[in-house]
């Protein structure tokens, strides 16, 4: 039986695919987008989890039982990689909102085709 | 205006939901670690000389991932000057083009509580992230932690006294440089080291007894660098967002 | 001497960049020198004792283990030249630091994916990539290349994601990132116990493959490429593509994902051409046809045999270079002529350069196979190294490309012209002086290929008889024109329901190829 932690990552892992297609709006987009990225976050804490483990920031002379710290050091890059996709992804969104006034995918889509056809 | 059938929400649903059983179906039941995983940290630990094995890896270990992520940084905020600020340049005929805040820049805290509050938790806040960056290699924190809590603790400051108050302090092409700079130590810091020391094993500055301040190595200095760069980078992006809107 | 050397000097490079005020191409061009130095010491260290390998900061086992083997020197080798190729492109262009700061990068990041043996690091230095590609094609901020961007974006970041979910089910059962010792621990697993391998293989190829080009997952491919500009274009469809392709070879070495390979390349290859014949616009139908391309490539990996895996690297090298100077050459017809469509181009020939002209040749012929330039070595190579069915596919896709490339054939017979400028000539040379010897530069890397395989000559007929075969349909069938195909599927929905069905195709393919 897996761990709870594995359960909800794939929980909102359905979730944020299933926003990520389902809804028009460029900004839930980018928030399901924000919700995979969590998920696989928490996949990746909660794989090494025993109930009786701490945490890896003592001398190593008291040192025993501890969680793998690996992925802890992973999941720190992932943070901060989803940060900047997002502020990016974020700043074009609002650029291309004050041009077209609306955040509506399909809409903006169909308006960059218009403008494309000679 | 064409309707979506629902076939692409089924679709969607139906995979989603595929992805996540699969996933869950074929997780294995042991995880590795244990015993092994309490050798390895051990180890890793006495080498680098820190007591928080966490830091070890990300600022000893893996230095060269954490290289990069420190570059994805800079590139977002190279991304978000780009789009939203003055312009390099780049734009050619049809581009789009980047309004000014129609609405002054203005603070909107007119009540002292707010005022004071900040006042009061500036100074604290500033020195919590510097502790979080020196202190990173003895207790949970690091660089990247504490870049961001200082530069959320100048964002206190503009959100409750006016973001302009605290550009007039600030130049941005300053800023750039110095952050750049930063960026460019960072890189010749871990280039030089790996070069002196001939690659794996030992620190460049030996390490001494894990738990102490001083017991490092070069853990700290690339703490406290990764702490500057992240701190000017999140406090450009803030204020790039607060001069395109016109306010917090 | 650590090997990190070259991508640390060209990131530092790029910070140099924005740090000093005038005099930004020439940082660039000592970058690039630097590099090339580098190279050609590597090349002969590994032609005499073997690839090179280091690991960087190894406490504990947790380090990350790099190489410089063949295969990188082949990438290292094309990313100088098609850099090259685009700083000399750019040097009259007025483009400012943060092009060349981001062009650098761009470039550090490559040469450093190409000696990544280690998981977690390729996903850090594709996230990069991501990025820094992202942000130069938007860099002239048009809507189009806005909108293109940001669904690259969204559409790479849930690829990666899938990617990292796929490498730490891996982790978490073998311990290790690097693919060396995952490797070893693959090869020693009993088969009862294995029920999740295919899973983990599945999410991470699928991952990959959104930054690879391969036609189910990297569906924003044509808007991307066809909107950004011209040396851009050619720096992502010659080098970023190669990059994620790079590292499905790698990954194909360690888990069992060779008929999915080999099934991806058949439907990117067939699709991508069909979509390319009907296409009208030059740089778009250049995009398409480098999904087209990625087909000949997965094809080659998934054939696993040793003369294919030859055939790969040569192809790799030799489509870097053409499909780079067909977007140069493409992006300075389209700046002499003022239009994009290819009809127009035709009337409008005489305002397009000579030089631009006879490389829109020479690199319109090397897509489509003529003999002696470089797709062709490379092509007979694979050919070679692969079964009777890839075969009959390899040769599909070299007729639809011939039919594609057959329009743009008439743009170079013009009997005036015009000069071109200097810095483009030198751009366009270092390229398709290339091309000739594609067969050589790989022969440094390549050892214990014979100089001629049989049945060369055979060979260069059958070529020369497609591409006839290929032009004349191409001039002939105006009807081909006129269907319609859905492009429901490049838009943002559409593309990401493809992803997710393209990973249960990929897993389904494992499941099957065991």
């Amino acid at each position: 039986m897996p761990s709870t932690g594995v359960i909800v990552a794939m929980v909102l892992l359905v979730i944020g695919i299933g926003t990520l297609v389902i809804r028009r709006d460029l900004v839930f987009k980018l928030l399901a987008l924000g919700l995979v990225n969590s998920s696989t976050i928490l996949l990746l804490l909660s794989l090494d989890s025993k109930r009786s483990a701490t945490a890896p920031i003592v001398p190593p002379s008291v040192m025993e039982n501890v969680v793998d710290p690996l992925p802890q050091a992973l999941v720190l890059a992932a943070i901060v990689i989803n940060f900047a996709i997002l502020a990016l992804a974020l700043v074009f969104v609002m650029v291309l909102a004050e041009r077209y006034h609306t955040t509506d995918a399909a809409r903006i889509e169909r308006s960059v085709e218009k403008e494309t056809i000679r | 205006m064409t309707r979506r059938p629902k076939l692409t929400t089924i679709l969607a649903v139906a995979l989603a939901c595929g992805i996540g059983g699969l996933l869950l179906w074929s997780l294995p039941e042991a995880s590795q670690g244990g015993a092994v995983a309490v050798e390895r940290v051990r180890e890793l630990v006495a080498s680098t000389g820190a007591s928080n094995a966490v830091c070890s890896i990300v600022v000893g270990a893996r230095l060269l991932d954490t290289l990069f992520e420190v570059l994805v940084f800079s590139v977002a905020v190279l991304g978000v000057r780009l789009t939203l600020g003055r312009g390099d340049g780049g734009a050619k005929e049809g581009a789009i083009a980047w309004s000014s805040a129609s609405i002054a820049v203005s603070g909107i805290a007119e009540s002292d509580v707010v005022r004071r509050s900040a006042y009061l938790l500036f100074p604290l806040v500033s020195i919590l992230g510097i502790y979080l960056a020196v202190f990173g290699h003895v207790s949970p924190g690091g660089g990247f932690g504490g870049g961001v809590v200082l530069a959320s603790g100048f964002l206190l400051v503009a959100v409750s006294l006016g973001a302009e108050r605290v550009s007039r302090r600030f130049r941005e092409s300053v800023l750039e440089r110095i952050e750049w700079s930063t960026v460019a130590a960072i890189l010749v810091f871990a280039g030089v080291s790996w070069a002196v020391q001939g690659l794996p094993r030992s620190g460049w500055i030996s390490p001494g007894e894990p738990g102490t301040l001083a017991g490092s190595g070069t853990l700290m200095t690339y703490n406290l660098l990764i702490a500057v760069k992240v701190f000017l980078g999140s406090w450009v992006i803030v204020h790039l967002f607060v001069e395109h809107r016109g306010e917090i | 001497m650590t090997i990190m050397a070259v991508p640390l000097i060209q990131l530092a490079a790029a910070a140099a960049c924005l740090l000093v005020r005038r005099r930004q191409r020439w940082v660039v061009l000592t970058a690039w020198t630097a590099g090339l130095a580098f190279l050609v010491y590597w090349i002969t260290v590994v032609a005499a004792s073997g690839p090179i390998r280091e690991t960087v900061g190894n406490w504990g086992g947790m380090g990350i283990h790099l190489i410089i083997d063949r295969p990188a020197l082949v990438f290292l080798l094309l990313e100088q030249l098609l850099a090259g190729a685009v700083i000399a492109y750019t040097w009259r262009g007025g483009f400012r630091s943060t092009f060349y700061a981001l062009l650098l990068v761009l470039i550090g990041t490559v040469s450093a994916v190409c000696m990544s043996m280690d998981l977690f690091n390729i996903y850090v230095l594709l996230e990069l990539l991501t990025l820094t590609s992202f942000l130069l094609v938007a860099y002239e901020k048009r809507p189009v290349q806005i909108w293109a961007s940001l669904k690259y974006l969204l559409l790479a970041s849930l690829g990666m994601s899938v990617y990292l979910l796929g490498v730490a089910l891996l982790y978490a059962r073998v311990g290790s990132l690097d693919l060396a010792q995952v490797g070893e621990y693959l090869a020693a697993l009993p088969a009862a116990e294995t029920r999740w391998l295919p899973v983990a293989a599945a999410l991470m190829t699928a991952g990959i493959a959104v930054k690879a080009g391969i036609f189910m997952f990297s569906l924003w491919l044509p808007g991307a490429h066809g909107s950004a500009n011209s040396a851009v274009s050619a720096l992502l469809s010659g080098l970023v593509i190669k990059v994620g392709i790079l590292v499905l070879y790698r990954l194909s070495a360690i888990l069992p994902i060779g008929l999915s390979l080999t099934v991806l390349g058949a439907i990117t290859g067939i699709t991508g051409v069909v979509y390319a014949v009907i296409e009208t616009d030059i740089k778009k139908m250049l995009a398409f046809c480098t999904l087209s391309q990625v087909g000949y490539l997965l094809v080659g990996i998934g054939a696993g045999t040793r003369v294919a895996s030859a055939g790969f690297l040569m192809y790799v090298l030799a489509h870097g270079m053409f499909k780079g100077l067909l977007f140069l050459a493409a992006g300075d017809a389209v700046e002499h002529a003022g239009t994009t469509i290819i009809s127009q181009l035709r009337i409008r020939r005489r305002e397009i350069p000579a030089v631009t002209r006879i490389a829109l040749l020479i690199g319109s012929l090397a897509i489509a196979g003529f003999p002696f330039l470089g797709g062709f070595w490379a092509k007979d190579y694979l050919l070679a190294g692969s079964g009777v069915v890839e075969k009959g596919f390899l040769w599909l896709f070299a007729l639809g490309t011939a039919v594609s490339f057959s329009r743009l054939l008439p743009i170079a017979v013009v009997r005036e012209h015009r000069r071109g400028s200097m810095n483009r000539a030198v751009a366009y040379g270092l390229l398709g002086i290339g091309l000739p010897g594609v067969f050589a530069l790989t022969g440094l890397l390549i050892p214990g290929h014979g100089w001629l395989p049989r049945g060369i000559w055979s060979q260069a007929g059958l070529s020369m008889a497609v591409i006839a075969i290929g032009t004349a349909i191409g001039w002939r069938a105006h009807g081909l024109r006129k269907i319609h195909l859905p492009r429901g599927v490049f838009r943002i929905e559409g593309s990401i329901i493809a992803i997710l069905a393209g990973f249960f195709l990929v897993y389904s393919t494992v499941l099957i190829g065991r």
